[in-house]
């Protein structure tokens, strides 16, 4: 009898002791994603996910990544399950992860769903914006129990954006040309990632209006609009060379004053923390003289 | 031959008139009003730089590609006596596209050249594939051994174009899928100059042997017991042909329709008689490409659409007019 009721006791307790390290998040897709104490396995499948697991001192937990993770350097020592956007779920399978980490391109919804049937938690990840960013880093704290090192980035991430904002200020606002493509001319909008931050270093972008986030742009119209600043992302080609294609247009304001400028990709076109270095460089240029 | 005149004389004037609207449309009126005016202020310079550096090139390379696509068609439709022949039925395209892919891909970067030659490399690649397929061959089981091994080796190339482009990253994408689609926007001088040698040159070669490609249609036999080295005027024909094509799409991207298309609108205005049929067919092709891609310009202004786009939604349907004419 007493055997009975103690292990009544006991099993009646277990739920409360089992929820105690239950944690749950909402992700980008609305779904809910819940893990049981720390994770202690983790996969990366987007490079801006890695670099802010190493940001949040969890680089001991990953166990998986894509191979165009490169940053911070300790990620090159990780396995890897395949490249961005073309993950190899075998592989990931393999490597018996307790969480996977994705934003919305590196992973398929079928492989989300193939995996949560494993009984596998995918986190993913939409962010579009420096405020999701911010959030985005918060959310992770709460989900890989780093929540006192994710308060920490996100203060400093905060801080330098309100630096940013006061460099900017009330100062004239250049117009710009990013282009992400430059055969074809491809620009970014302003419904685009990057179209936020130029609007946040305190620049008018001349493709803010388009309703695609990267449109096919036209090359009369940046002869019409003349932007002070031209610049270009150096997927597609390596620094001298980006400038080529404006070469052919002398009279442009941007080309006769030297204002054709290369920029990272990976330092762009990556919502990571990071992204605060690639702001300031753009306010940096935009406003040379606070 | 007064016909061919008269013809050419009254296509050329659309050509002109075509060339010059694409040119001013897209500026607004003040903006064209600037064209007269003689100073040297920046937005009279602005206009002239759109016009000069950005409009006409492209204009040019447009009637250009047209001009070329357009002849290789009626050459094609009459050695294979087939009127589904287009320039690239026998690889070209595929060859090309192939070739482009596999420079955007590999080369990353990769300069125009660079992707421009590699796409002509690789239609001749095809061609030559589907020339030795069919060399042996005599009369119609040439003419079905070309379309087949065309087919073929079409497929096979595409195959290859999907795989090096699965195993691409996203980056390449957009550009790839604009060359395949056509895209006259990264038009230059240098490139009007190549196409422009190639395609007129090869156009002089077709026309000065018009008459034969006249005989040709009518009939292996035929044209042999007129005095015809059927052999040779087929290779003659076929390899111009492709020479021109491949150039085109190696500057252009493969825009379709307008080798099928035009030959036919031409043949139902003015007959089918080569020595009306080629120069009608420069003249309009010309001004075909030129008109389209002006729409693919300034349609979405200023998002630009391929061209390739423009020349299907306006062909296809004239295809099934003459279908249902049929």
């Amino acid at each position: 009898m007493v055997v009975f009721l103690l292990s009544c006791a006991v099993l009646v307790s277990l739920p409360d002791a089992w929820a105690a390290g239950r944690r749950c998040v909402t992700d980008d897709s609305r779904n809910e994603i819940c893990v049981q104490g720390t994770p202690r396995r983790v996969a990366s499948l987007a490079p801006s996910l890695t670099e802010i697991m190493f940001a949040l001192r969890s680089g001991d937990m990953l166990v998986g990544r894509t191979l165009r993770c490169n940053q911070p350097s300790e990620a090159a020592g990780i396995p890897d399950v395949g490249g961005y956007m073309t993950p190899d779920l075998e592989r990931l399978m393999a490597l018996r992860p307790d969480l996977v980490l994705s934003d919305r391109a590196g992973i398929r919804k079928e492989m989300v769903a193939r995996l949560a049937a494993l009984g596998i938690p995918v986190y993913v990840d939409d962010s579009r914006s420096l405020d999701a960013i911010g959030q985005l880093m918060a959310t992770l704290g709460i989900l890989l129990s780093r929540e006192a090192e994710a308060a920490a980035l996100l203060a400093e991430f905060d801080q330098r954006r309100s630096r940013i904002r006061d460099r900017v200020g009330k100062s004239r606002r250049p117009s710009v040309l990013f282009s992400v493509g430059s055969r074809p001319l491809v620009a970014a909008g302003g419904k685009s990632f990057i179209g936020s931050l130029i609007r946040e270093a305190g620049a008018d972008n001349i493709a803010e209006g388009e309703s695609l986030p990267f449109p096919r742009f036209s090359v009369e119209e940046v002869i019409r609009k003349d932007p002070d600043y031209i610049m270009v992302l150096n997927k597609e080609c390596q620094d001298a060379e980006c400038l080529e294609l404006w070469r052919r247009y002398p009279e442009l304001k941007a080309v006769l004053n030297g204002r054709v400028f290369p920029m990272d990709a990976d330092l762009l076109a990556r919502p990571s923390p990071r992204i605060v270095d690639g702001l300031e460089q753009m306010a940096a240029i935009f406003h040379p003289n606070p | 031959m007064r016909k061919t005149i008269l013809v050419s004389l009254g296509l050329i004037t659309l050509l002109v008139a075509v060339s010059i609207i694409s040119l001013l449309i897209g500026s607004t009126g003040s903006e064209i009003q600037r064209l007269w005016a003689m100073d040297n202020s920046s937005e009279t310079r602005r206009v002239w730089t759109i016009l000069l550096s950005y409009r006409l090139p492209r204009t040019l390379l447009a009637a250009l590609a047209g001009a070329g696509l357009a002849s290789s068609g009626v050459v094609f439709q009459g050695v294979l006596r087939n009127p589904l022949a287009d320039p690239y039925l026998i690889g070209i395209a595929s060859g090309g596209a192939l070739g482009a892919v596999i420079s955007i891909v590999l080369l990353g970067e990769g300069h125009v050249i660079g992707t421009s030659l590699a796409a002509f490399a690789g239609s001749l690649t095809a061609v030559a594939m589907v020339y030795g397929l069919a060399a042996a061959k005599r009369g119609a089981a040439y003419i079905n051994t070309v379309i087949l091994a065309g087919v073929i080796v079409g497929a096979f190339m595409n195959a290859l174009m999907l795989l090096t482009i699965s195993v691409s990253g996203s980056d390449e994408m957009q550009r790839i899928l604009f060359w395949l689609m056509g895209d006259l926007s990264l038009a230059d001088y240098g490139k009007v100059k190549s196409a422009g040698v190639m395609a007129l040159t090869g156009w002089v070669l077709i026309y000065l042997n018009a008459n034969r490609l006249n005989l040709l249609i009518a009939g292996d036999d035929t044209a042999s017991n007129l005095g015809i080295d059927v052999r040779k005027a087929r290779s003659m024909f076929m390899a111009v042909a492709a020479l021109i094509t491949g150039t085109i799409v190696s500057v252009s991207g493969t825009v379709g329709f307008v080798g099928l298309v035009v030959p036919h609108a031409m043949r139902l205005l003015f007959g089918p008689d080569n020595r009306i049929l080629l120069p009608a067919s420069l003249l309009g092709g010309a001004a075909f490409l030129a008109a389209s891609d002006c729409a693919a310009r300034v349609v979405a202004y200023p998002v630009e659409l391929p061209v390739g786009v423009i020349t299907a939604l306006a062909g296809a349907p004239f295809f099934l007019y003459l279908l249902v004419r049929k």
